[in-house]
């Protein structure tokens, strides 16, 4: 449990940086600070959204740090929630959920791409953007968690 | 995989919410270990068999196991 704990505090520690971080962009963006470089930011839509998408973030971050200050403090909902979270049935959906999402979205993009390519640069260079930064995450979680197993390392030596 | 686990409950007066906190899993897990839609890991076999006092194999069923995987 005590290593529980920790994820949360680590958890907490992510959740206020990225609080602190979205906030002062905001600030800095309302003050005018984007302004003069960025076209997109004039559009009151994309101001809007993303002003919107850092008030979420915010709020999202704030809501998690007191659901984990209230667990770290409270010994029995702390089990419930190291229960729920580690239960492995639910990780066993997310995994599946995992395997066959790679699929849609690899495919999915990548005739975005061929589709976007014929219509709209825009939309080419979105869904290009898009599976690059899929396929970069993925390989790197692959990699970080084929070297956590080790198979990175003996996987060609068949010790008897 | 058939398991005894619904009987076995049962006989000793135990709900799956209590067998699920005393394994540390949810009920929702028990409920498709009992009904079969799911096959518990080998630690949560393990535990649940360990809360019974009985061994794995006298509470989960291998045998379709074998057959299913054909080795």
């Amino acid at each position: 449990m005590n290593a529980y704990k920790n994820k949360l505090k680590l958890r907490m520690v992510f959740s206020s940086v990225m609080s602190v971080v979205m906030l002062v962009l905001m600030i800095m963006e309302n003050k005018g600070f984007f302004n003069a470089s960025d076209i997109v930011l004039k559009e009151d839509f994309f101001r809007g959204f993303i002003n919107g998408m850092s008030l979420a973030v915010i709020f999202t971050s704030i809501i998690n740090c007191i659901r984990y200050i209230s667990m770290l403090k409270n010994k029995e909902k702390l089990k419930k929630y190291y229960i729920r979270e580690n239960d492995e049935l639910k990780n066993q959906i997310v995994s599946d959920v995992g395997k066959n999402e790679y699929y849609f979205l690899v495919y999915g993009l990548a005739i975005g791409i061929v589709i976007g390519g014929y219509i709209n640069i825009y939309m080419f260079w979105s869904f290009y953007i898009a599976l690059m930064y899929y396929v970069v995450v993925r390989s790197v979680l692959a990699f970080v968690y084929k070297f956590r197993y080790k198979t990175y390392m003996n996987s060609d030596n068949d010790e008897i | 995989m058939k398991t005894k686990i619904r009987e076995l409950r049962k006989q000793r007066k135990i709900s799956q919410e209590e067998l699920a906190l005393a394994v540390g899993t949810t009920r929702q897990t028990i409920t498709s270990i009992e009904v079969g839609k799911y096959t518990a890991s080998l630690v949560l076999a393990y535990k649940i068999s360990h809360y019974f006092g009985l061994t794995i194999e006298e509470v989960f069923d291998f045998s379709e196991v074998f057959m299913e995987d054909g080795f």
